[in-house]
């Protein structure tokens, strides 16, 4: 009975989403597969087409930031449509908050393979989990790991912590681009690299707004430094560092000076509405351990 | 709360008698529209607070936005060597939007300073350094933009506007009294 034979290709698609085993639900599926998301899934919504988009656009980014399984409680064989239905439990990687949503999957199988899936979940309490920062919205303290991220610092590249190991980097979050002061805080770090360099510190300053922006304002005020996009998902990183507002949208302005190693060794939440200069940097880039 | 680093002192530009109850210090571009701005604010204090406050100007070019603000500093300071620092202040200030050698000639030939010296003190920046010390110890100060002032050394984080800046002027006074 081919009926069967589609619950069971469905069935073996949910055994073989164990860790370690995904790269046996390639075999499973189309590779024209379609995903259809709800619009609100956070991390990736909405239409994918063929595995690789999939794969690249939404399972990769998906399970960055979700620890989770689907564990399958019933499947209804509706013939060439077979719907999963069960939990998605687990935890947001970053917020450690845990994850128990109930799900169901329509799937359209034909020829013996899965074309085509329907998704429908809890999304409103997937963005919340992802949303908590450790359960209080605190900057990451000195001693911490500082969080490894990629982000765009141009509209073709990325930029990641790891990347500059080895030296110490100072983080800048700040609220947005554009801020009508011309010696604002961007421009004023810009200033001081020179005596940044001193001390070998690569700048990083990061705001929610789009790489195209950063890059008009960038060019604007003739900045020499990277400026990141935690553009999407939205925030993401300042959400790591305890450095995003959730009120306004955007990044508190909190400096971060993170060592050699990777490691934060100075943290400063500024007012809103203050920059805060660039004493406390070169305080604590002077602090730090000296090269043999 | 961010505190002035460098203690005013003999090198520094000032207005006012030295023990005046207040002491305001400036770290200024002269090529700074918010400077611009802040200049007449500064005067009207000036008038308002009379011998209550000591001002103090230290430079703060933001060269990488200002591509005067640097030899407009050197100029300012070629004044100061020759005694007219706060003439040559005043009028960089007066005619920011016509920063550049024209201007500087004028204004030195208003006050009977040598062109030819300003013009080799320009060329050699004779004064780059004194400038960089100020510059530097203004980002240790927690100078986080032009214009930054420190009310008797601490960081004024209020709007460069009149009505806030002497509201904030008068507590330190009151505060003094009590």
């Amino acid at each position: 009975m081919s009926f069967e034979g589609n619950e069971r290709r469905v069935r073996a698609f949910y055994e073989s989403l164990a860790p370690g085993h995904r790269e046996a639900t390639r075999g499973l599926q189309s590779p024209h597969v379609v995903y259809d998301l709800p619009a609100g899934m956070p991390v990736a919504a909405g239409h994918f087409e063929g595995l690789d988009a999939v794969t690249e656009g939404f399972l990769a980014s998906f399970y960055g930031a979700l620890d989770v399984q689907f564990a399958v409680d019933e499947y209804i064989d509706g013939g060439d449509e077979i719907a999963a239905v069960g939990r998605i439990a687990g935890s947001a990687r970053v917020s450690g908050v845990p994850i128990d949503v109930p799900f169901v999957h329509i799937w359209s199988v034909r020829d013996g393979y899965l074309q085509r899936l329907r998704a429908f979940t809890d999304t409103a309490v997937l963005s919340a989990a992802l949303r908590s920062v450790r359960g209080d919205d605190s900057l990451l303290p000195a001693g911490a790991t500082a969080p490894d991220f990629a982000l765009h610092s141009s509209p073709s590249e990325t930029l990641s912590l790891r990347a500059l190991r080895g030296l110490p980097v100072i983080l800048a979050f700040y609220p947005a681009d554009w801020s009508p002061v011309c010696g604002d805080q961007m421009a004023l770090y810009n200033q001081i690299l020179p005596t940044f360099n001193t001390y070998g510190a690569h700048v990083l300053g990061i705001s929610v707004d789009g790489p195209w922006c950063h890059r008009a304002f960038a060019e604007a005020r003739n900045l020499r430094f990277p400026l990141l996009a935690d553009f999407e998902p939205k925030g993401e990183v300042a959400r790591r560092y305890g450095a995003f507002d959730p009120v306004t949208g955007e990044n508190k302005r909190a400096l971060f000076v993170i060592d050699k190693n990777g490691v934060i060794a100075w943290s400063y939440l500024s007012p809103i509405d203050v920059s805060p200069g660039a004493d406390g940097i070169l305080d604590a880039l002077e602090q730090l351990p000296k090269e043999p | 709360m961010t505190l002035l680093r460098i203690p005013v002192g003999e090198g520094d530009h000032s207005q006012g008698p030295q023990n005046a109850p207040i002491t305001l210090v400036e770290y200024g571009d002269y090529e700074c529209p918010y400077c611009g701005a802040a200049y007449p604010m500064v005067k009207r204090l000036q008038e308002t607070m009379g011998d209550n406050l000591r001002f103090v100007f230290r430079n703060f070019p933001i060269t990488e936005l200002h591509r005067h603000a640097l030899s407009a500093a050197m100029t300012a300071e070629f004044g100061a060597a020759k005694g007219r620092f706060w003439e040559v202040h005043d009028e960089l200030f007066e005619n920011q939007r016509r920063l550049g050698a024209t201007l500087y000639d004028t204004i030195a030939t208003k006050f009977g300073l040598p062109t030819s010296e300003l013009h080799d003190a320009l060329e050699r920046a004779t004064y780059q350094e004194r400038i960089r010390h100020d510059f530097d110890g203004g980002v240790r100060s927690g100078v986080n933009g032009t214009p930054t002032f420190f009310i008797n050394g601490q960081r004024y984080d209020g709007r460069p506007e009149f009505e806030a800046m002497s509201a904030a002027l008068g507590r330190v006074i009151e505060s003094d009294r009590g």
